[in-house]
């Protein structure tokens, strides 16, 4: 429905629709072509809306026996009885691992996009690109079974100097000597796989830029940094928050690389050094197996609020590109 | 010009494929003929019970009796070749789904079905839970230079409750005189999925700890608030190995293949007993068989040789299936408690003792 009234009231469809009739082979290539694309829409459209229902119907009972203590409860043991269970620590861990993971990603992400932009040769440019976009193609189980054999141990004395030297910082307060399972180790391998998807897209968004700005600014005088500073970064920015958002999104998303790499504790901790801290997506990929009734529709009921926090930071980015946007042509 | 050439060498490809196929169909009979004489040596007469079933079961449910079951389906298709079986190790909770929605023929689970479970598979009665092999629950731990070490029921619960914190604590001194016990931190690892092995590890805790020594709920959860959670055995035994200090709980095969150390557990006897498969079988040995073919566990049993931390796992699959698939299933499980017990052993199981064997076959063939 949505699809045909913006079809139909395009200006250039009357002019479109006349010439077609003195050759009816391209009306017809016209009217499949339509109707394929209607149908793809439709189609797209109606999954979505029977996963919304689904996610729904099967997340009722557990919504229902925990009222709005799924929102404040911490623990997770939806088939005792009886039941307690809630998607605060769960909600709290996915948001501070994915924004500790976007913290370490996009500077970096950013960093390499522009180096292999602007600074590098075009051969060397080229190959740092497609190495990057190599991160994208790694599956995620094997990001999850690297963290947890090779990253894991070497986060211990990271974590301990961290600690040492920034410990004033609550975010880095008394981590446990020993055990490298953190939060802060399952976000430096979320960044791992944020990395390539943010660079990839702010390479092609500092590629658009034009060249007339770029010399523009170095014939008045600037030089590299400042042309980047004054054209480059400007102009890109609604693309590198959408950039963002697509990280953010498979961060927030992220399952079995999480699921090994924490270790799987119910508290609202702000100290990510320290073991511990768990996912709402991980949780689903451990508990899943022997969850019971209540269990599985508990599990359905933290991915229908992982499901509204994607959408939330989804608009919220598409409010910033639109505003940012305007900046930039209003400067312009 | 052109055209024939094409042909011509669709032909010689046809010809090379054709010739490949016969010499694959001659090599493959004389293989599976070696195989056939090979097995008929060791098989016992009444193996041959399945010997001419024709069906393709499929099974999903726990992990512990994972590798147990792959074996079996290795050795059984020698015996039985017109049987395949395929297992899938998802977890205990969702072979039992799998069963009651009927999308698999067998369930494996590491414990009997609860009353709202067998109501929703038809009622008590419609499936059969069989007792098939027995297994430890080691305690594991990561001490360089402790080699052995010996803790009490007590102890255990202290150090998994949070209560015993450091390695040098006089409790666990008091087990092992003069080992060069640490002054670090202990670092507790329990399973973050639900889990049939963190339920019998918490009976265990519940049964055999003096009253008021563990006061969490006995549940496949893990309800102390001691510790880190880490997914799967493999996971759990990867964080012990990995952190000096731990201390976790998993399958014997785990520590054993990680060259953990595992600790020996002080039974009711007053023995200090490490988690062989005899120590496991003679635990088992005073389990109770209950109505349903289901096991009633003796968490603190009394013979000097038992390791207390003994468990069991459970064929599930329902009276009333497919008759041709229910009988082959009868016929494997038939087999799995007789010859299949020989396997247990060498893959870190332990074989059932001989009256829950009698009690499990005659389950199978009601």
């Amino acid at each position: 429905m949505n699809v045909e009234s913006v079809e139909t009231p395009t200006p250039e469809s009357p002019a479109r629709g006349r010439r077609p009739a003195r050759r009816p082979g391209r009306r017809v290539g016209d009217r499949v072509f339509q109707a394929l694309t209607t149908t793809v829409g439709v189609i797209v459209l109606v999954v979505l809306t029977v996963i919304t229902v689904f996610l729904f119907v099967k997340a009722w009972p557990a919504l229902h026996s925990a009222g709005l203590g799924f929102f404040t409860e911490t623990k997770w043991f939806p088939d005792t009885n009886p039941p307690t269970f809630g998607v605060a620590a769960l909600l709290w861990g996915t948001l501070l691992s994915s924004v500790v993971a976007l913290l370490i990603a996009v500077p970096v992400a950013i960093g390499s996009a522009l180096y292999t932009t602007e600074y590098a040769p075009a051969l060397v440019g080229r190959w740092v690109g497609y190495l990057i976009d190599l991160l994208a193609a790694v599956p995620s189980v094997v990001y999850g079974f690297w963290g947890v054999t090779f990253l894991v141990p070497r986060m211990v004395p990271l974590q301990q100097w961290l600690a040492h030297h920034l410990g004033f910082i609550p975010l880095f307060g008394d981590p446990d000597d020993l055990f490298g399972k953190s939060m802060f180790a399952a976000s430096v391998v979320l960044a791992l796989m944020v990395l390539p998807i943010v660079a990839a897209i702010s390479r092609e968004v500092f590629r658009q830029v034009p060249g007339d700005m770029r010399e523009a600014a170095l014939a008045l005088g600037a030089t590299r940094w400042e042309m980047i500073r004054t054209a480059v970064l400007p102009a890109s920015r609604s693309g590198i928050v959408g950039a963002m958002v697509l990280g953010l999104g498979r961060a927030l998303g992220e399952t079995i690389a999480v699921a090994l790499v924490l270790a799987a504790t119910f508290d609202i901790n702000v100290k990510i050094l320290k073991p511990g801290g768990n996912t709402i997506a991980a949780n689903v990929a451990t508990k899943f197996g022997d969850a019971g009734d209540l269990g599985r529709s508990a599990l359905v009921a933290s991915g229908l609020v992982l499901f509204a926090i994607t959408l939330a930071a989804t608009l919220v980015a598409r409010s910033v590109i639109r505003r940012t946007g305007r900046a930039v042509t209003g400067l312009a | 010009m052109r055209l024939r050439r094409r042909v011509l060498s669709g032909l010689v490809a046809l010809c090379a494929l054709a010739l490949l196929g016969t010499a694959c169909e001659a090599a493959n009979p004389s293989a599976t003929d070696t195989r056939a004489t090979g097995t008929a040596g060791t098989a016992p007469a009444n193996a041959a019970a399945g010997a001419k079933d024709t069906a393709s079961l499929s099974g999903a449910g726990s992990t512990f009796v994972q590798s147990m079951l792959q074996e079996w389906i290795k050795q059984y298709a020698r015996v039985a070749p017109g049987v395949s079986i395929n297992y899938q190790g998802v977890g205990s909770g969702a072979g039992i789904q799998q069963l009651t929605s009927k999308t698999v023929d067998f369930a494996g689970s590491d414990v009997a079905l609860k009353a709202g479970e067998k109501a929703a598979t038809g009622g008590p009665g419609a499936v059969v839970a069989v007792p098939w092999v027995a297994g430890g629950i080691a305690v594991e731990y990561n001490l360089a230079k402790v080699k052995s070490l010996k803790l009490s029921p007590d102890t255990v619960a202290g150090i998994f409750s949070g209560r015993i914190a450091k390695w040098n604590d006089a409790a666990i001194k008091a087990d092992n005189p003069g080992a060069p016990l640490p002054k670090v931190g202990i670092q507790v690892v329990h399973r973050s999925d639900g889990s049939g092995t963190t339920q019998v590890f918490t009976s265990y805790l519940k049964a055999a700890a003096a009253p008021g020594r563990w006061n969490f709920p006995t549940d496949k959860d893990w309800h102390a608030p001691a510790g880190t959670g880490a997914k799967g055995s493999d996971g759990v035994t990867q964080a012990v190995k990995q952190s000096p200090g731990a201390i976790g709980y998993a399958d014997v095969s785990f520590p054993k293949l990680s060259s953990l150390g595992m600790v020996e557990i002080r039974n009711q006897a007053g023995q200090f007993v490490a988690p062989t498969a005899a120590g496991v079988t003679a635990a088992l040995a005073e389990a109770t068989p209950k109505d349903d073919g289901s096991l009633t566990m003796n968490y603190t049993p009394t013979a000097p040789t038992a390791y207390p931390i003994s468990t069991t796992t459970y064929l599930l699959f329902a009276r009333a299936g497919d008759p041709t698939k229910t009988q082959a299933l009868r016929h494997f499980a038939q087999w799995a408690l007789t010859d299949g017990q020989n396997l247990t052993e060498s893959l870190d199981y332990a074989p059932l003792p001989p009256p829950i064997v009698t009690a499990a076959l005659a389950s199978v063939s009601v």
